[in-house]
């Protein structure tokens, strides 16, 4: 039989934003952080800067050892990303970035899952997220 | 037994680009799949802009060879 296979690279960006996705996407970053050896790792609507009377209320966020972390609001249908990262193992700029890969992972699977594939999704060593939707028989998932 | 299982495998790599392969499909359907997806994606807030699309034929061999003997 033949078949083709399509090989379609793409620059994606976050234009607006989900609410729900962004409370899945956090879970799913707590999770990979933890795995990364950051202890303590928790999925919070308020985050803190150094200075403790400084919370901010975000759609959700993730702090580690104290009330410091990095959370995700939305203004004006943006994102934005707040938090403060002094002394932090992470930085703002590399917790954006994650943020915005493991969101467009979970849109992905959240899309493909409305074409009716079943998904899974894993993170490889070079932190490219990996996301697999298949349908059809011969498939033992 | 023929597998008729298709798949579509998405890369997400550290610096956000994103790569898409679909496989499986008959003929330039897996075209249609992956715009398909992008539709998906765009009602789902996300800008997406195809930089490089490439079609490659497979020739899928699933059938058993069999040896014809003469004698």
């Amino acid at each position: 039989m033949l078949t083709m296979s399509s090989l379609r690279r793409c620059a994606v960006k976050i234009k607006t934003v989900n609410e729900s996705l962004v409370r899945e996407t956090m879970q799913s970053l707590a999770k990979f952080l933890a795995g990364q050896g950051f202890l303590g790792v928790q999925v919070t609507d308020k985050v803190g800067s150094y200075y403790v009377d400084q919370i901010r209320h975000v759609i959700s966020g993730i702090t580690a050892e104290d009330i410091r972390g990095f959370g995700v609001s939305v203004e004006g249908g943006k994102l934005v990303i707040v938090g403060d990262d002094y002394a932090q193992k992470l930085s703002l700029e590399a917790f954006t970035k994650l943020f915005e890969n493991f969101y467009v992972a979970t849109t992905m699977q959240r899309a493909l899952q409305s074409m009716g594939y079943r998904t899974s999704a894993q993170i490889l060593p070079n932190k490219t997220i990996a996301v697999r939707g298949v349908s059809g028989a011969g498939y033992i998932g | 037994m023929a597998s008729s299982y298709k798949s579509i495998d998405v890369a997400i790599d550290e610096k956000g680009k994103v790569h898409i392969r679909t496989s499986g499909f008959a003929g330039p359907s897996c075209i249609k799949e992956s715009e398909e997806l992008i539709k998906r994606l765009k009602e789902a807030g996300l800008e997406v802009e195809t930089e490089d699309l490439k079609l490659t034929e497979e020739y899928h061999a699933k059938e058993k060879s069999r040896a014809v003997v003469k004698e």
